[in-house]
């Protein structure tokens, strides 16, 4: 399993307006006087070790805020001296606000490694401050689903042997997304993100690109093709991405947002 | 009007390609997929081989049995599943190439690609993988194919 992930529990204070880590039975010194106050904040969830957003932000054990590491020397500390980052982990800004879980079942490895796509996958879908959260990974030797027939490929219709692939499940909540990793589909796309109702899913072949894992992702969660290369969702080949890493705009953030597979934090 | 590489390429780079729209090209994209098909790009090798047994044209033949002797298994299946659109009896050349291939998933897309009458070499081929295939979900396809086929009714071209 991946050394990174999120960790919750940072809100923002109603009295400095700050962002502080609540989840160390302190409420650490609040430069407004006091300790921090969480009443009304979201329960954000920070990005650690890599992932899209500027790294290096640090959290001090002595006031419980968020300060910019290399910074730290020249900072003022509300509890006294400069912040102390001792103990703390390498944060990344932007926050992310959801999580989409999604888990890797492989029938066979792919080309560009699984550490690969999900970390770009993480890295595009912070940027509409959705996180990705890597539940588990699993291998499976099913032969006869490794070269998958997916018919039209299209939304809602899906064959036999498509349903017999979804129907390994293991560790997958409701909500959760599993994609598989095949040798090939019948015809031969790159992915196909057709699914049963209530088994949202997803096939990525051997060959496919390092953002096919997120382009069929985004259709798991709604999301149509656009004819634009800067974006994930281009209808043309992400092999032909022109600006990586590729961008979802507002309007996608909002369907994503809506999708029941994607959970506020 | 003649077709550019350019624009075969066009329609195979998407990662869920409309194949229907694609075989719209005709057979002039034929040249073109042929070199993509002996191209280093296994994924684009794949997709072309599958559009040239679509495109339906027996000049589509050849790039289909020389795609079928391809090291990469993936390209070896999207062939097999080009096949399944040619006439007949060059679906049958592939076919027989390709159902004792070594990859289950070959196979098992191979036997899809079985005509309706089968001469009597795939016949025997088919009724061998239904008895003794090891892997279930080809066995069941290779029993649904005898099934459907009427099995020995014509004789191997020479």
């Amino acid at each position: 399993m991946p050394a990174w992930g999120t960790q919750r529990n940072w809100r923002r204070c109603d009295k400095c307006q700050g962002l502080w880590l609540a989840g160390n039975m302190t409420a650490g010194r609040c430069p407004a006087g006091g300790g921090h106050v969480k009443t009304g904040s979201r329960n954000y969830a920070l990005a650690r070790q890599i992932g899209a957003g500027q790294p290096r932000w640090r959290w001090c054990n002595k006031c419980q805020g968020l300060g910019f590491g290399p910074n730290a020397a020249q900072s003022n500390c509300p509890a006294g001296g400069n912040h102390s980052t001792a103990g703390s982990g390498n944060y990344r800004i932007p926050i992310v606000t959801s999580l989409v879980r999604v888990h890797a079942k492989a029938l066979t490895p792919p080309n560009v490694p699984l550490t690969t796509v999900f970390h770009n996958m993480r890295e595009v879908y912070a940027t509409v401050h959705i996180d990705l959260q890597w539940a588990t990974e699993e291998t499976l030797s099913l032969p006869g689903l490794n070269v998958v027939d997916v018919g039209q490929c299209v939304q809602g219709q899906t064959t036999s042997e498509q349903n017999q692939l979804f129907a390994n499940r293991n560790f997958v909540g409701p909500n959760d997304i599993a994609v598989y990793f095949v040798l090939a589909t019948n015809p031969p796309f790159n992915g196909c993100a057709a699914h049963p109702a209530g088994k949202a899913s997803a096939v990525v072949v051997k060959t496919a690109t390092q953002w096919t894992f997120a382009h069929e992702n985004g259709h798991v969660l709604g999301l149509a093709h656009v004819n634009d290369n800067d974006r994930l969702m281009t209808g043309n080949g992400t092999a032909n991405i022109t600006n990586p890493p590729p961008d979802l705009v507002a309007p996608e953030q909002t369907t994503m947002q809506a999708s029941p597979l994607t959970v506020d934090l | 009007m003649a077709v550019t590489s350019e624009e075969v390429r066009a329609v195979l780079d998407p990662e869920e390609p409309d194949y229907e729209a694609a075989a719209q090209l005709g057979p002039d994209a034929l040249p073109h997929l042929q070199r993509f098909v002996e191209g280093p790009d296994p994924n684009l090798a794949s997709k072309a081989a599958y559009l040239a047994g679509r495109i339906g044209d027996p000049q589509a033949a050849p790039i289909l049995e020389q795609a079928a002797t391809s090291d990469d298994p993936a390209i070896r299946a999207a062939t097999a599943a080009g096949a399944r659109h040619l006439p007949d009896e060059q679906a049958e050349a592939v076919a027989l190439t390709l159902v004792d291939d070594d990859d289950p998933g070959v196979r098992k897309t191979a036997l899809k690609a079985v005509p309706a009458s089968p001469n009597e070499e795939l016949a025997a081929k088919v009724e061998v993988l239904r008895e003794h295939e090891p892997e279930p979900a080809v066995r069941e396809v290779a029993a649904e194919v005898a099934e459907r086929t009427t099995g020995g009714g014509r004789t191997p071209p020479p």
